[in-house]
This record gives structure tokens, C-alpha cells and sequence, in this order.
């Protein structure tokens, strides 16, 4: 070792640097961001503790009784059933959170499969240009153009109710913003000679896709999925809501909404707080998404 | 006789002009144009010329990188012209490239550790354990500290990134490197650390050099021939102290009577070529460099000259340069 001379290159400290580790000290000085992963974090945990936070409830149990008032169904709040009881008489509060689990699933879950049909889709085509390009944009254009509610309210409908037909429903619609944009990112990055220098090498164009091209790509389709995880909670909650998403007796926030809206007037608690839920969710993963977006992205702001 | 590693004849690289409503190809712009050359087993071979002069294309060419338009590119006895890329493959072993920009040419997103040892994992050398070993050895050979090689290319500087450009390229031994304007793009102090740190490395791992450059004092001092390129033509090719000292050629003549010479008491006639360099989608007809020659006559312009031996392997193009290397030049009136 000793006989190695090596030119000078002290540029940084010992330490090694680690992007993440970057980007997260910088997420950490968007106050916004912060407090919406703090509530994100909370919001997680809790539906993930759904059980031990339940107070001996169960969501699809049918309370017999409660002492202050004379009928279960629609009680109003009181102790062991911090929201009250639903029209069928079954705790709320324990709803709400086994619910939430339904939502956030959702919401990520579809955000996953999109981000993923997305990247796919745009390394293709970005990568490969010429036919295959035409015809993947041209779909996508096509995705795009479709008035998406309608198209949704109707396959929801043939394809009733399950869990995993709704995730399936709204991943269908929510891949076509990350691949033009995943597509648009890798036009540029092939130009660059890091992707001539690996063609050089002799790697395969799969290799240089995943090796080289997408992990240059992640820092937008981050901030983007963060983003389509808020709008995809909302999807959900609006066909849930219509009576085609998730069904009873599983409890989601939208069909949550569902039930209550029978009993706006006699009931009114029952639909506020599984609509604080969603609103307070999609805005923090909007605020998240934004500060993500400058955490990940400095030249953008700065 | 020694022994040709690389044989290009009659090369042309055109590109297309597309445009119009279906973008057809409505003019080509042709960056190489008829280019034939030899090179030999352990020597440095430099092409110089202008930007725009097809250098750096016809390196990028010879390693199909871009597909050549036409003409015929052997590699040892192997005409690899219409290879595939997974024909390619295992020939890439022997010829790698080093490329001009140190800062586009790494990916950001990989540790320098990963960069180098890419090559590896894609021919399949090794183990795990046996390919790290040889990434710390290249990053010595280079002279960067092995200790860095879980850093990203952005924590490096200029000639430090170019370093690991060069550990990338010998990693897997090849014989045969292009070097493609490596050290234009760093400081002046940092240049000939480079220069010579692949000089040594052409001495301990007996490389041959395609030497891509547009400043003459490097290419002076690393190659052993050079051959001159204008308008993707080879103007001139000739051993370097041949080159330098009866450089035949106008072109050649123009390009080393621009070199500075540092001493104010000499003064020296220079010739000021005219005009720019034309658009290559239109270039003259005849010899291409006849709109700048100071000798240009009536036949320049009927006539595209052939590139001919004019002995002791010294080629050039040019109407007025007979066998022997007797010019007969006449100013234009």
C-alpha cells in the first residue's frame, strides 16, 4: 500500500456520503412536509394498532346495547365508543381505523402499480424510440383523454367490490402521468455518455434500463406517486361513496361516508370524521409530495 | 512488419437531415467521409482536427457505437462492420473507450466502486470477491484511493473522475482503447497527469491508443502517427517527428504554423486559414479543403484527391504533393 501514490482527493470527510441521507436533511428544513410525515407516521401506526386501539371493539360486531341511551343503533359518542355507533350499531371509532387500513392499502398499493406500469412503460419507450415509442405514447395519450370517473363508476360495476378489483380499477388509471414522465427523463439521460459508456462496456439494454436509467429517474416518480397516493385515496373514496367500491360489511373511510349520509341531519358526527380522515390524509401527502419534490430536487427552487 | 490491430477502410458515417412534415431525411450531414487507416499493435495513433471534423465519430464508429454508414471496420482479421450489439459483446472485452466529459460520462447514481466494476459484472469475470479485488487494484493503478470507492462520481474532482473513467476502461484488460478527447475538458495542471498516467498505463499494459484530440502539443507528445482530419476526410497521416517536421499538407502547414511558440524574439510566418470550416452537409466539391487553401487551383475543384502513400508510410491528399514529398505549390493570384 505504501508504495501507491495517489493524487490528492480529500474533497469531503470521512464520512461517506449517502444521497438519502441528503435528501432527508433537506426534507427536514420543509416544515410542511415534516408535520405531514409526522401525521402520516401517526395515521400508520394507528391502522397498523387497529386492534389494540379498538377498546375491546371489533368493526363488525353489533353492539346489543349501551348504556346512555336506550337504542344502539346511531348512539352518540360515549365511554368505550369515542365516536358512537353506526346505523347498524357497530363502534365507529374501531371502523375508522380498521377502514383506514382499507385506505391507505389502497392508496399506496395503486400508487405502487401505477408508478410501476408507469416506469415500464416510459423506459420503453424512451429508451427504444421509434415505433414502439408511437404506439405506447399514443396510448397513453389515449388513457389520458378518457374521462376517468365514469369509466371507473362502470367497471366497478361489472367487476363488483373486492378489495383487489377496486386496486386493479384505479391502477388502470393512474400509471399514464409517471410513464411521460419517466419517458421524458430517460430521452435525456441517453444522451448523456454514462448510458453511451455502458453500451461500450457491452451491457444489455435491460441492464442499462435498470442499472443506469431508472434509478435517475426515481427522484421525479418519488414525488409524483406521493402525490397519485392522495388522489388515488380520493378514487377510492368516491366509488366507495357511490356505492361501487369497497363493500359492507368491510369497512373503508368512503363507504363509511356512504353510510352516514343517510343520517346527516340525525347523526351528523358519523360522516365528520371519516371526512376529516381522508381530507387530513390526501393533504399531507400533498404537502409531503411538495416538499419531496424540493428535497429531491434543489436546482428546482433554488 | 508490425502486426495491424485495427484496419478501417473506406469509412463514412452520414447522418440525416430529417425534416418537413414526415420527417423524412431531406439532407445528410456527412461527418465521416472515406476514411481509411490503419493501426498498429502498441502504438498511440491520433486523430486531430477541428471541431466538426468527424474525430470524435469516427472513434465512436469504430467501436460500433454508431453504426457506420458504410465501409469496413476489422478488428484483429475480424470485420465486425455488421456485428450486432450482442455479437458486440464479448469483443468489447478487448476495446473500451475513455470519453471526453468526466462529469456526463459516470453515472451519478452509482458509487465509483460500482462504475469500475460494471465491466466485470456484465462479461462475467469472476466472483464477487475476485472483481472487488480488481476494482481496488484498477483504482491503484490509476492512482485513486481505494478507500473512495463507496463515494459518488460528484464527490470527485475533474482529473479524479477522469481517473475513474480510465480504471472503468482497463478494468477488464483490454488491448485496444480510444481515447476520446480525454483531457480537453480538464485544467491545464491536471492534463499532463492525465497524458501521463496513460502513457504509463499504455507501457505496463502494452494498450494501443486511438488518440482523439484537437491540441497539438498533447497529441505531439503521446502519439507515435497522427493523422490530420478536415470536413471527415483524412487530410494527412504520418509518424509524429515526420509530421511535425515536413508536415505536406496546406492543411497541415496552416494547423502547426498556428502553434504559439514561447519566445518573443522568434518570429515566424503564419498562415491564417480564411473563412470557417464548411457546413458538412454541403461541402465543397472536389477537395474539400480548397475554399481555405492558399494553393487552390482550377483542379481542386474538379477533382476529390486521393489519400496516396508518398513513401516511408507518409499519406496525404492533396493534388500538388507528388511521390518523394516534392510540392509543387503555387499561390493563387
Amino acid at each position: 500500500m505504501a508504495k501507491n501514490t495517489y493524487i490528492d482527493g480529500g474533497t469531503t470527510t470521512s464520512e461517506t456520503y449517502s444521497y438519502w441521507r441528503k435528501v432527508f436533511q433537506r426534507l427536514r428544513k420543509h416544515h410542511l412536509a415534516m408535520i405531514a410525515l409526522v401525521i402520516l407516521g401517526l395515521l400508520i401506526l394507528a391502522v397498523i394498532l387497529a386492534k389494540p386501539l379498538s377498546f375491546g371493539n371489533d368493526p363488525y360486531t353489533y353492539i346489543k346495547s349501551v348504556p346512555w341511551i336506550a337504542r344502539p343503533e346511531l348512539a352518540p359518542p360515549g365511554p368505550g365508543h369515542p365516536l358512537g355507533l353506526d346505523n347498524m350499531a357497530r363502534d365507529a371509532w374501531s371502523r375508522m381505523l380498521y377502514g383506514g387500513r382499507v385506505s391507505l392499502s389502497v392508496g399506496f398499493i395503486c400508487s405502487f402499480v401505477g408508478a410501476s406500469i408507469g416506469l415500464f412503460f416510459g423506459l420503453i419507450s424512451g429508451y427504444f424510440g421509434g415505433i414502439a415509442d408511437m404506439l405506447i405514447m399514443r396510448f397513453t395519450d389515449f388513457m389520458l383523454s378518457i374521462p376517468v370517473l365514469p369509466i371507473m363508476v362502470v367497471l366497478a360495476a361489472v367487476i363488483r367490490g373486492s378489495l383487489a378489483a377496486i386496486i386493479f380499477i384505479i391502477s388502470v388509471f393512474s400509471w399514464m402521468g409517471v410513464a411521460r414522465l419517466v419517458r421524458g427523463e430517460v430521452l435525456s439521460l441517453k444522451e448523456q455518455e454514462f448510458t453511451e459508456a455502458a453500451r461500450a462496456i457491452g451491457e444489455s439494454p435491460a441492464r442499462i434500463m435498470f442499472i443506469h436509467l431508472l434509478p435517475n429517474t426515481m427522484a421525479p416518480v418519488i414525488v409524483a406517486s406521493t402525490l397519485s397516493i392522495a388522489g388515488n385515496i380520493i378514487y377510492e373514496a368516491t366509488l366507495s361513496f357511490l356505492g361501487l367500491g369497497i363493500r359492507q360489511p368491510t369497512p373503508s373511510w368512503g363507504n363509511m361516508l356512504n353510510g352516514a349520509q343517510t343520517f346527516m341531519l340525525t347523526a351528523p358526527w358519523l360522516m365528520w370524521w371519516p371526512g376529516i380522515a381522508i381530507l387530513i390524509t390526501t393533504l399531507a401527502f400533498n404537502f409531503l409530495g411538495d416538499g419531496l419534490r424540493d428535497a429531491l430536487d434543489p436546482r428546482l427552487y433554488r | 512488419m508490425k502486426k495491424s490491430i485495427l484496419e478501417v477502410k473506406n469509412l463514412k458515417k452520414y447522418f440525416p437531415v430529417v425534416g418537413g412534415v414526415f420527417s423524412k431525411p431531406i439532407a445528410w450531414v456527412k461527418a465521416v467521409d472515406d476514411v481509411s487507416f490503419n493501426i498498429f499493435e502498441g502504438e498511440t495513433f491520433s486523430l486531430v482536427g477541428e471541431s466538426g471534423s468527424g474525430k470524435t465519430t469516427t472513434g465512436k464508429t469504430i467501436l460500433k457505437l454508431i453504426e457506420p454508414t458504410a465501409g469496413q471496420i476489422i478488428a484483429e482479421d475480424i470485420d465486425i462492420t455488421n456485428y450486432s450489439a450482442s455479437e458486440m459483446r464479448p469483443l468489447r472485452r478487448d476495446m473500451q473507450i475513455i470519453f471526453q466529459d468526466p462529469y456526463g460520462s459516470l453515472n451519478p447514481r452509482l458509487p465509483v466502486g460500482e462504475i469500475i466494476r460494471e465491466p466485470l459484472v456484465v462479461h462475467r469475470v469472476g466472483n464477487k470477491k475476485e472483481q472487488e479485488e480488481r476494482v481496488v487494484e484498477a483504482m491503484q493503478v490509476v492512482g485513486l484511493r481505494p478507500e473512495y470507492l463507496r463515494r459518488y462520481p460528484h464527490e470527485f474532482s475533474g482529473g479524479q473522475r477522469q481517473r475513474v473513467g480510465i480504471a472503468r476502461a482497463i478494468v477488464l484488460n483490454p488491448k485496444f482503447i480510444v481515447a476520446d478527447e480525454p483531457v480537453s475538458a480538464l485544467d491545464a495542471s491536471i492534463q499532463s497527469q492525465v497524458l501521463n498516467l496513460l502513457m504509463d498505463l499504455q507501457q505496463k499494459l502494452s494498450l494501443t491508443y486511438l488518440f482523439v484530440a484537437h491540441n497539438l502539443a498533447v497529441v505531439r507528445h503521446v502519439s507515435d502517427r497522427i493523422g490530420v482530419m478536415y470536413l471527415g476526410k483524412l487530410m494527412e497521416i504520418a509518424d509524429t517527428m515526420e509530421l511535425f517536421n515536413n508536415p505536406l499538407h496546406p492543411y497541415t502547414q496552416a494547423l502547426l504554423s498556428a502553434i504559439p511558440i514561447p519566445d518573443p524574439e522568434i518570429k515566424k510566418e503564419r498562415i491564417i486559414l480564411e473563412g470557417d470550416i464548411p457546413s458538412p452537409i454541403n461541402p465543397p466539391s472536389g477537395c474539400v479543403f480548397r475554399t481555405r487553401c492558399i494553393y487552390a487551383q482550377d483542379i481542386c475543384a474538379e477533382k476529390m484527391p486521393q489519400l496516396v502513400d508518398i513513401g516511408s508510410g507518409h499519406f496525404t491528399a492533396c493534388h500538388f504533393v507528388k511521390k518523394g514529398g516534392k510540392t509543387e505549390f503555387t499561390k493563387k493570384s
